[in-house]
């Protein structure tokens, strides 16, 4: 039996008088990929705000493996093993790449400040690892990014900029990860193969749930196992891209209902 | 082999070893010229010597390459080298203990400037209220030795740790204010404090503190002076390597940190705090101790200003210094522990040798700092990436195709 490592049941998030997730609810389990569309303002990010702990939802409830998560400050829930990337990609982008990675990798590493000033033999030690799996994870990405470690990632090209995010974000081994819509802005070479590289981390990190918003259907269609739609912060269908794709009320959010009198 | 490209492969090695020193020699030279010599010909020769070397350097690449790679090839001989050459320029001074006066109060300058990077560079949390750590750790060495009979030492220790802890006390409203508004919080700080310090009876109001006793090694006072073969050394000479010694110590923390999982946090923090918060980084406990640290830094130079002068009154630790130590940071380079170190060194030197100008001298150090942005806002020595020792990439994509055991 597959395992459920996240479970977010009857969530809830109001923004004054604006409810922006409604009562939304689903599971998410062990090698999975779970695809949320929905058109512009659905409240797919918000989804990503509320699980990673930016926001605190105005009710419902967010388990990992077990544990209610909800109201966890967001770094806590970073180390917990919840990783996301950004719609707009937020890199550290007056550090090298490299660092960027170190800093993914770094957040759970066990040696204490102390250690800074007193053992510099453990913490080389503890470098000269963390450095060759930062190379190792990005050789499985992108050439560009292992040949120039040392370059300023506010140097990057886009596409670069994406996959050293989910590199950052892989670092430090996640059991989940939330990537809110990596393909904005792509064209379609550099969606083909950014679903090379979900798909890449499916096979990298064994038993890796990933929460994928996206806005290209080709991605969602080759990646997502599983998809929700959601639209002004309702959930209005599930199931596989197919069954999705067919069903009337999807089309309607999507298209507008003129499409009945066409 | 190693795909990693260092750019040594393309210069000539040996060429690389000898520019460095002798532009070293040069710099230092014109330093010379400029801080120790009472000469209008001497001080221009020195600067033009100066800002010539610094000139060249960043406007030919292949020059700044050769000198780049040397420094990096070179690393311990030429903080050696820096360690002898502070050991003994000062000994050539010893006829003039006003130079000397002008070297321990740029040691301090140094110091004090480290701990405003860890805050202002590293982490990027603006702070206008510096000179607050500063005044709370003179005052409470003061205090302590003077009306509590302390020795320097703990004076000194507790100086660091309640500058530390005000440190972390001002920290505490950044979490919740960003960028002008935390400036406006610091300035705020920097002001309460400086009014407390003029007004508070047990801090001797607007007179301060006086008679501040001298640092003791073993019952040795450093305010006795030390004959060696006949020759007299000011007492300024042994609180030049006595300051030395806390300079050296407080540049290996800044780079210890700077090279740490904590230097690199903090400059997630600076970069954007909300992708650092999401890759599992405490942001409230760096920005803590951020301040606790920069804090620290300048509770221990406070305290050893006290210490040196004898006297502190409020009038050191205004507004004004947290601008000029702030200066100091912003000119030398951000996160740049060496370009800060010589922005404090320069920003604190100037307007002693300016003294000729009489009332134009700030005009005159205000004119550095405004050509110095108009020419090179980075600051002298920009912000570093970190590169990391060769060896550590050794091992590395030995196994490429199967690294995901």
């Amino acid at each position: 039996m597959v395992e459920k490592i996240l479970t977010v049941k009857n969530l809830t998030m109001r923004f004054g008088g604006l409810t922006a997730i409604d009562n939304f609810s689903w599971d998410l389990h062990e090698n999975e990929i779970l695809g949320i569309i929905g058109p512009n303002g659905a409240g797919k990010t918000t989804v990503f705000n509320v699980i990673s702990g930016l926001y605190t939802p105005t009710s419902g409830d967010i388990r990992f493996k077990g544990t209610t998560i909800n109201g966890y400050p967001p770094h806590k829930i970073a180390k917990m093993g919840i990783k996301r990337t950004f719609q707009q990609s937020r890199l550290f982008d007056n550090i090298s790449v490299l660092d960027n990675v170190l800093i993914g990798m770094a957040t759970i590493s066990e040696n204490i400040f102390i250690n800074t000033l007193f053992r510099r033999d453990l913490l080389q030690k503890e470098l000269a690892s963390n450095i060759n799996e930062a190379m190792q994870l990005m050789q499985h990405f992108s050439q560009v990014l292992v040949e120039n470690p040392y370059r300023r990632a506010g140097d990057l090209v886009p596409g670069e900029r994406r996959k050293l995010e989910i590199c950052r974000a892989l670092a430090s081994n996640p059991d989940i990860l939330l990537l809110d819509e990596p393909a904005a802005g792509m064209d379609p070479n550099e969606s083909s193969e950014l679903m090379d590289d979900i798909m890449r981390v499916k096979s990298l990190r064994k038993g890796i749930g990933i929460v994928l918003i996206e806005h290209d259907m080709v991605v969602v269609q080759k990646t997502a196992d599983y998809i929700v739609v959601l639209s002004y912060g309702k959930e209005i269908a599930r199931g596989t891209f197919n069954e999705v794709s067919s069903n009337s009320t999807v089309q309607e959010a999507y298209l507008g209902s003129e499409l009945e009198n066409a | 082999m190693n795909p990693i490209k260092m750019n040594d492969s393309t210069t000539n090695r040996t060429l690389n070893r000898i520019i460095t020193p002798i532009l070293l020699i040069v710099v230092v030279a014109s330093v010379y010229l400029v801080v120790v010599y009472e000469n209008v010909i001497t001080t221009i020769a020195g600067l033009l010597l100066g800002v010539g070397v610094f000139f060249g350097y960043s406007r030919y690449p292949k020059l700044k390459e050769s000198v780049n790679d040397g420094i990096k090839k070179d690393k311990v001989y030429l903080i050696i080298t820096g360690l002898i050459l502070a050991f003994i320029i000062p000994l050539t001074t010893r006829t003039q203990p006003y130079i000397i006066h002008i070297l321990i109060i740029a040691e301090i300058s140094i110091i004090l400037a480290l701990g405003l990077n860890f805050q202002v560079g590293s982490t990027g949390i603006p702070n206008l209220g510096y000179a607050a750590f500063y005044g709370v750790g003179a005052y409470a060495s003061a205090l302590l030795s003077t009306k509590f009979g302390m020795s320097f030492w703990v004076s000194l220790l507790a100086a660091g740790f309640i500058a530390a802890f005000f440190g972390w006390l001002v920290g505490l409203p950044t979490l919740r204010t960003r960028s002008y508004h935390m400036a406006l919080v610091s300035i705020a700080f920097g002001l309460v404090t400086y009014i407390m310090l003029n007004n508070l009876v047990f801090t001797g109001g607007p007179n301060g503190i006086k008679n501040i006793p001298a640092p003791e090694i073993f019952g040795w006072s450093l305010f006795s002076t030390i004959r060696l073969f006949g020759n007299s050394f000011p007492v300024q000479i042994n609180f030049y390597y006595f300051v030395l010694l806390f300079l050296v110590l407080m540049l290996a923390i800044a780079f210890f940190v700077y090279n740490s999982k904590i230097g690199l946090f903090w400059n997630a923090v600076r970069e954007d705090e909300i992708a650092a918060k999401c890759s599992g980084i405490n942001t409230a406990k760096l920005k803590l101790l951020s301040f606790a640290m920069g804090a620290f830094l300048a509770g221990i130079a406070g305290s050893l200003y006290a210490h040196y002068i004898g006297y502190i009154s409020p009038e050191n630790f205004n507004f004004n210094t947290s601008l000029q130590v702030l200066g100091m940071v912003i000119m030398g380079g951000l996160d740049n522990i060496v370009g800060v170190s010589i922005g404090a060194f320069i920003l604190s030197v100037a307007p002693e040798k300016f003294r000729s100008l009489a009332d134009f001298r700030m005009l005159a150090t205000g004119l550095i700092i405004l050509l110095m942005l108009m020419f090179r806002s980075s600051g002298i020595i920009r912000q570093q990436i970190r590169e990391y020792k060769k060896s550590h990439f050794r091992t590395e994509l030995a196994n490429k195709d199967e690294g995901n055991g």
